[in-house]
């Protein structure tokens, strides 16, 4: 009896080693990549916070220098990106998921021309971005783009939108959350897919509502989507760059400047790495503690099917 | 009580609301089309046509033209070929993992891989590029290929969500009929995972193709770059000759939607579970 | 399934090798020949419409450098303007992997200076250039910091008042003054915008456009006898009584008369667009737009001198491109040599045939490129205008915070726009913004 026991537990332990070994092997890869192009270009980044480069010689020490520039000397420009984001994030985010879930479930269906749909949401993904920037200039733009021209119709008058430093903020944050439903429509799209429809069928025979099957089936087996896709959104915001960038170039009156534009301009157009590396870090943190506090409260809400 | 009859409204309502969804969403694509058949002065015409007439073509003409085209189309599908291949294999390797795998500290390592999305790649760029020159990888496709392959952060994250709602019962399963661990990974997690597999080697793919900044910094000889490269050409010092602009945008476009036509069949319409429920 | 993936896998494991394989960088010198050529490498802006013009040049330039067995070789940078060229090259001297010679803006050479990124050019121009073939004035432009040269100009670019003819016609308004000497005055110009400034079909036509920037309020108020933005000393000086009154000039047209578009309004439409397609009446912009004028259909452009002041003369901002050679070069002699060869009359000649990079600073080719450009489309008168604004010419005043300062003062602009400033309290924001900027460039 005793041996069996022992062998079992043997087993168990060699099982349990196997698992580990293969498993070690699997994240290898990304383990090794980690290292060496993320982590050693991250530490050359970090050290440079401290250091004055100017690329012919080595780095020069310089302390605290760079943080003094961001936060004192920059200071309205900084801290308007830090309030920038926040908005943004408050803006985006729920719009986004909205949008994107609700044309998910709609898409969800057996619908006539539901492949042409799919495609025609995927495009902006595709488009070049500078037609895309173009295409809604030439709908905010103030005097004669097209929203404010329907507007006119209405009798009412159209905001200065691009020049407008309150409606601005708007107008970005209509067109983000307009770029990314496309690919975030696919994502809840496929979530939906994989949802077993043996649950609903059951559901449906004891007499469940729609509203009832999409509350207490769609959103507990989509739950980790849904988790991927707010996390997503989140760090997508700290990264919005290009087409407001086109739009705007972060104004008017830094409105609509982001953290992002504020470490390309530093580290890409006037070549301060030192500058944009203490911004990057102050980003790093802010976005990691957001996606830290997610994670932590994903527990709660996210329904693994096990 | 139970309704016989499906009230087709609610499809029409669901088909309305997508037609318009999609017109918008394919809204800067025809502007884009329609501007690379304008002539450059009839594009900056105000206030902005929806239809012009007649069409110009010679903005294709003169991008089909441009030398080195070609070969940058297929420079840039080498690079995103390789790439999302490479992406889809090691992230979702290492998704299945860190989804359904205990080892030693598979959560910190999870939260690291993780946490690299969160570094602004702009303060990368330089100490990568210095990196790279030192072992010589510079002006080749490696540093645009290899770092993505081996470290990326929302291809793990993004398998890992879908494995985690595939029933542990499954694998226990393939367990008793012998799979290893990595026959598990081929035979059943990956087929279970097509949708997601989809999204990530198309956005992965379209990511490549599109990357101008790196291909800016890394590549030196002209007969290795990459179709942005040339696509950001077609412009003068002071001034954007849109027509070509979007002529050779509108042609770097094309293969994608190709590719992502032929992906829709896999877009699985419904997977129905046949197996063991736990 | 299986099969096919593992294939996939396969066939990008060997495409992998064979990319791996056609990897590493050439070397600089040729080797095999008996004698030692030396390749200059030329890190080049790459943009559509400039490309045949500067190959020209590097051929012509290669044609004199044949007998010193030195040969100039071309690296395109395909970016989309100045500040990917620049990245590029940064990127590639902090690995150790720099260029050897190349063109650059103006407003990157205080940088390149700062930063020890170009070599001290003074003693080859000293002693082994003929500077009686050049206009010496150009080269004291930005690349010329305290005595020191770091830059051989490529060619020069300047301001000039262009405008459109039919409309003044119209109008029944006399054209802008042609005389730098006795140009048309603020005054004028302002009543001038009014009066062109209507709704039409088409939209807003507007009569008056010139970016209100630092570089233009300088310009004019050099003309008013004001400083340039700086004073002798390099001390901000921007908000000084003859800068006051260049901006509230600015704030009549743009506020008061909405004679002038502002600058968010030409975000995606430049203000030139909006000139070449008949909605502008006039614009001061540079030169870089003659082979455009040259070309123009459906606009009778006139071309006058820039603003000035009642009783005195218009200035305008030069901007001069230069050639220059990146401190990690390892041929410095060759690479001189290969940028004299460039700036010879031949490659001066080569350029200017294609019409491309300004306005050489050759005294014998300066004529060629002006006719050239401009064609038929334009009348002598206005062709003479172009030629003699080289007399008139006056420096940005680049410097190492000019650039970041300028952004600032740009995204500050708005608060002005949109009236909720005056333009007097604004040239004190800009002001102090410089000061600002230069305490902690003295840090």
């Amino acid at each position: 009896m005793h041996e069996v026991k022992e062998r079992r537990e043997d087993m168990k332990k060699n099982l349990s080693k196997k698992e580990s070994r293969w498993g070690m092997l699997f994240v290898a890869p990304q383990i090794i990549g980690l290292i060496f192009f993320v982590l050693v270009p991250l530490a050359s980044a970090l050290y440079l916070c401290f250091c004055e480069w100017d690329f012919t010689s080595s780095p020069v020490w310089v302390g605290l220098k760079n943080f003094e520039a961001v936060f004192i000397f920059d200071s309205d420009m900084f801290f308007k990106t830090l309030e920038n984001t926040a908005i943004f994030i408050l803006g985006v985010i729920p719009l986004t998921m909205f949008l994107a879930l609700g044309l998910a479930l709609l898409a969800n269906q057996k619908l006539k021309f539901l492949s042409f749909y799919k495609s025609a949401l995927f495009m902006p993904m595709v488009t070049s971005s500078v037609a895309v920037a173009m295409v809604w200039y030439w709908l905010f733009a103030p005097d004669m783009g097209l929203i404010n021209y329907l507007i006119g119709k209405l009798g009412l008058e159209g905001p200065g939108w691009l020049s407008d430093p309150r409606w601005s903020r708007v107008a970005i944050i209509l067109m983000t959350a307009w770029l990314k439903t496309g690919y975030y429509f696919i994502v809840f799209l496929a979530g939906l897919k994989a949802v077993p429809v043996v649950y609903y069928e059951a559901a449906k025979i004891d007499g469940a509502s729609g509203w009832q099957r999409f509350r207490n089936i769609t959103l507990p087996q989509i739950s980790p989507v849904t988790f991927f896709v707010f996390v997503m959104l989140v760090i997508d915001v700290f990264n919005m760059f290009s087409e407001a960038y086109v739009l705007t170039r972060g104004g008017p009156m830094y409105s609509t400047y982001t953290l992002i534009m504020y470490i390309y301009t530093q580290a890409m157009t006037y070549f301060n790495l030192g500058k944009a590396s203490v911004a990057s870090l102050i980003l790093i943190l802010f976005a990691g503690s957001i996606s830290a506090l997610q994670f932590y409260l994903s527990k709660r809400w996210v329904n693994y099917d096990a | 009580m139970m309704r016989k009859k499906k009230i087709p409204v609610k499809k029409l309502l669901s088909g309305a609301i997508l037609a318009v969804a999609s017109v918008t969403m394919l809204f800067p694509f025809y502007w884009m089309i329609k501007t690379a058949l304008m002539t450059n002065r009839a594009a900056l015409e105000f206030p902005p046509k929806l239809v012009t007439w007649p069409l110009y073509l010679g903005n294709f003409v003169e991008v089909f033209g441009t030398t080195g085209l070609g070969r940058a189309m297929g420079n840039s599908l080498l690079i995103a070929a390789v790439s999302t291949l490479g992406v889809l294999f090691l992230s979702s390797l290492a998704a299945f993992a860190f989804a359904k795998l205990h080892f030693k500290h598979s959560g910190f390592w999870f939260g690291a891989i993780f946490g690299t999305m969160l570094i602004p790649s702009q303060i990368l760029l330089i100490p990568m590029y210095v990196l790279f020159a030192k072992i010589h990888w510079v002006d080749t496709f490696l540093p645009l290929i290899v770092p993505q392959i081996m470290i990326n952060g929302y291809g793990v994250f993004l398998i890992k969500q879908f494995m985690a709602g595939i029933p542990d019962s499954y694998i226990e399963a393939a367990k008793l009929d012998g799979l290893g661990y990595f026959g598990i990974y081929r035979r059943i997690m990956l087929p279970l995972c097509k949708p997601p597999l989809v999204t990530l080697g198309v956005f992965t793919f379209v990511g490549n193709w599109n990357n101008f900044i790196g291909a800016l910094i890394y590549i030196d000889s002209e007969e290795k770059f990459t179709l942005p490269l040339i696509i950001n050409s077609f412009r003068t010092e002071y001034s954007v000759e849109w027509g070509l602009l979007m002529a050779a945008s509108a042609i770097s476009v094309l293969p994608m939607i190709i590719i992502y036509l032929f992906a829709q069949k896999s877009f699985v319409e419904g997977i129905s579970m046949t197996g063991v429920k736990g | 399934m299986k099969k096919t993936k593992l294939l996939a896998i396969a066939l990008c494991a060997a495409l992998f090798t064979t990319v791996f394989a056609g990897c590493g960088k050439q070397g600089g010198n040729e080797d095999g020949s008996s004698q030692e050529k030396v390749v200059i490498d030329f890190s080049m802006l790459n943009l559509s419409g400039d490309i045949e013009g500067w190959t020209a040049m590097v051929e012509a330039a290669n044609e004199l450098l044949k007998e010193e067995n030195i040969e100039i070789s071309i690296s395109k940078v395909n970016g989309t303007g100045w500040p990917e060229y620049y990245q590029k090259v940064a990127s590639q001297m902090a690995a150790d992997n720099s260029p050897d010679i190349g063109r650059i803006a103006e407003s990157y050479m205080p940088t390149l200076i700062a930063k020890n990124q170009v070599v001290d050019l003074t003693s080859y121009i000293e002693n082994d250039f003929d500077m009686s073939q050049y206009y010496e004035k150009t080269f004291e432009n930005s690349a010329y910091v305290d005595g020191k040269y770091y830059g051989v100009p490529s060619g020069l670019n300047n301001y000039l008042l262009y405008y459109n003819k039919d409309m003044f016609d119209e109008a029944g308004l006399d054209y802008p003054s042609a005389d730098w000497n006795d140009p048309t005055s603020f005054e004028e110009i302002a009543d001038m915008a009014r009066t062109l400034t209507k709704e039409t079909e088409g939209g807003k036509q507007f009569g008056f456009y010139t970016g209100p920037y630092m570089a233009e309020i300088g310009m004019f108020s050099t003309s008013l006898g004001g400083n340039n933005v700086f004073d002798a000393e390099g001390n901000p000086s921007i908000n000084d009584a003859t800068s006051k009154q260049v901006y509230k000039w600015f704030d009549g047209m743009l506020r008061d008369d909405g004679s002038m578009p502002r600058p968010t309004d030409t975000a995606v439409m430049s203000a030139f667009d909006m000139f070449t397609n008949g909605r502008l009446a006039m614009i001061v912009d540079g030169t870089w737009w003659l082979g455009s004028i040259g070309s123009i259909e459906g606009v009778n452009v006139g071309i006058a001198a820039v603003p000035g002041a009642e009783d005195g003369s218009a200035y305008t901002s030069q901007f001069v491109d230069s050639f220059v050679i990146y401190e990690g070069c390892e041929h410095k002699d060759e690479a001189w040599k290969a940028i004299k060869a460039l700036v010879s009359q031949e490659g001066f000649e080569a350029l200017a045939a294609t019409g491309v990079g300004g306005t050489p600073v050759h005294k014998e080719v300066v004529n060629a490129v002006t006719e050239k450009l401009l064609g038929e489309n334009v009348d002598e008168a206005s062709k003479k205008v172009a030629e003699e604004a080289l007399n008139h010419t006056v420096k940005v005043p680049y410097n190492e915070y000019y650039e970041e300062a300028d952004q600032k003062v740009n995204n500050t602009m708005d608060e002005w726009l949109l009236g909720q400033i005056t333009s007097d309290e604004y040239a004190d924001k800009v002001q102090q913004i410089l000061l600002d900027y230069k305490a902690q460039a003295e840090e």
